[in-house]
């Protein structure tokens, strides 16, 4: 027993120390929305892991890579500029170098909500005023 | 003669996607009441849950669960040993909630929705409604019986529809028309009882029953690959806008480009987007119907011919099963992602 209580207390003292957290650190809005982006770069069959799973779409098309590849054609880089975030809304320019469609930007908001664990996921995407995800 | 079989009667034309949202939210459960959503998490469903389009809910024996509709009052109550789905669809133009009982018993009660009423159905029969409060019985061998209690529904199945009043029932076998409409005394039917003849049947001719299933899984084969082409055509529709688009943003003709962009490429955009959704909806379909009708079908044999896999019944159904699961494998499977088996 008194093993046990000196091993927690060198936890304790090693936690304290090393300034980690025991429980996994929350995922921030700005976190989230650059998951969302490199999973569209890169894995678009991944993206649902960014999105709210109580949004209307999500059962349908969060995890159909299809239905990304429609908006954001694969092959091709997208990047966010002028990102800016008041509350739950976060706006930005998307643009590619490759795609046409985006070589001039377009706009794209996201709505952001909280899950249930307290990360921050992408609750709605509004592409060029189109709902594209809600 | 191999029918074209049409359960479902709906105009595909290009629509904005943003549409009013039609979830519900879990104002009661009671036993064993899982949820799978989208992604293919299943979870215990607790009272407080929201659900969205392509979620599952699944009671177990002597469980329950009732849902709200969040767009107006209206309410679905889900009995025990039933599986209930959310999907969603574009019908003339709007995407539309459809509430689907897979398999078991549903009570449904809409009132005074603040939106377009959804559809309601099972995995052989679709129905619009008005105002309405209806029973939706889905049997273990694809079989539908819907009752209205109060109300007026239009049922289709096999591209015919039929009106039905309150205190009006019919019977669907699948991939058949409805069968003649008879009157019903207001009273709940019981399910087990009806449940109990459909089993009976099934077990009198199993095959018969396959090949049932099989012609309904053909029909939403056949509707989703009439909807494969036109989605072809759009891409290649969209990859000549994008060519041309491409053209114009070389030549540097910004303002061309962008009234190109608007005009002509993200219409087209969304035009696609709509194809794979509903796609995806006869997909999805086909999946609950092979999962739990075909698969339980599968089961009520195996259990009854544990060791005995000659028997001419069973062979002969499992002749039709492997056919429905080859077929599956060749056309839906591909329509699938992992989450959702």
């Amino acid at each position: 027993m008194k093993k046990l209580w000196i091993l927690l207390a060198a936890i304790a003292v090693a936690v304290l120390f090393s300034n980690c957290n025991l429980v996994s650190p929350k995922t921030s809005i700005d976190q989230c929305i650059s998951n969302f982006m490199n999973d569209i770069n890169s894995n678009q069959g991944n993206a649902y892991t960014t999105l709210d799973n109580t949004s209307s779409y999500y059962g349908e098309v969060a995890a159909l890579p299809t239905y990304w590849n429609t908006w954001f054609p694969s092959g091709n880089s997208y990047t966010l500029t002028n990102q800016s975030t008041s509350g739950s809304t976060v706006t930005a320019t998307l643009s590619s170098s490759t795609n046409p469609v985006y070589s001039s930007g377009v706009s794209i908001v996201f709505t952001m909500s909280t899950d249930i664990t307290g990360n921050a996921v992408i609750h709605a995407i509004s592409l060029h005023g189109l709902s594209i995800f809600s | 003669m191999k029918a074209k079989l049409l359960c479902l009667v709906f105009l595909l034309a290009p629509l904005a996607i943003a549409t009013a949202e039609q979830k519900a939210e879990t104002v009661f459960t009671d036993g064993e009441v899982n949820h799978k959503d989208g992604s293919g998490r299943t979870r215990s469903l607790e009272i407080g849950d929201r659900l969205s389009a392509g979620d599952t809910v699944v009671t177990k024996s002597a469980s329950s669960a009732e849902l709200k509709l969040l767009a107006g009052s209206s309410s679905i109550k889900i009995r025990q040993n039933s599986v209930f789905t959310l999907g969603e669809m574009s019908v003339d133009g709007t995407k539309q909630t459809v509430l689907q009982t897979v398999v078991g018993s549903v009570a449904m009660k809409f009132d005074k929705l603040a939106t377009k009423e959804p559809l309601v159905g099972t995995t052989t029969c679709v129905a619009s409604v008005r105002g309405t409060e209806i029973e939706l019985y889905a049997g273990m061998d694809g079989s539908s019986l819907v009752a209205v209690v109060s109300g007026a529904v239009d049922l289709q199945s096999a591209g015919q529809t039929v009106p039905l009043a309150a205190d009006e029932a019919v019977q669907i076998k699948p991939g058949q028309a409805p069968g003649p409409k008879f009157s019903w005394i207001g009273k709940q039917l019981d399910f087990s009882t009806w449940n109990q003849g459909n089993l009976d049947d099934y077990l009198t001719d199993p095959v018969a029953s396959a090949q049932k299933i099989e012609e309904q899984l053909a029909s939403y084969r056949t509707s989703m690959e009439d909807l494969l082409p036109q989605l072809a055509a759009q891409k290649a529709a969209y990859d000549e806008a994008y060519a041309q688009l491409k053209a114009l943003v070389d030549a540097k003709d910004d303002a061309k480009a962008k009234d190109f962009r608007d005009g002509t490429v993200f219409p087209l955009m969304l035009s696609e987007a709509t194809l794979i959704l509903n796609i995806r909806y006869y997909a999805l379909t086909s999946l609950s119907l092979r999962r739990f009708v075909l698969g339980g079908m599968y089961m009520q044999l195996k259990t009854r011919h544990p060791l005995d896999a000659s028997d001419p019944a069973f062979a002969g159904f499992l002749e039709v099963y492997s056919r429905i699961l080859k077929d599956f494998e060749e056309s839906i499977v591909p329509q699938l992602v992992e989450a959702d088996i």
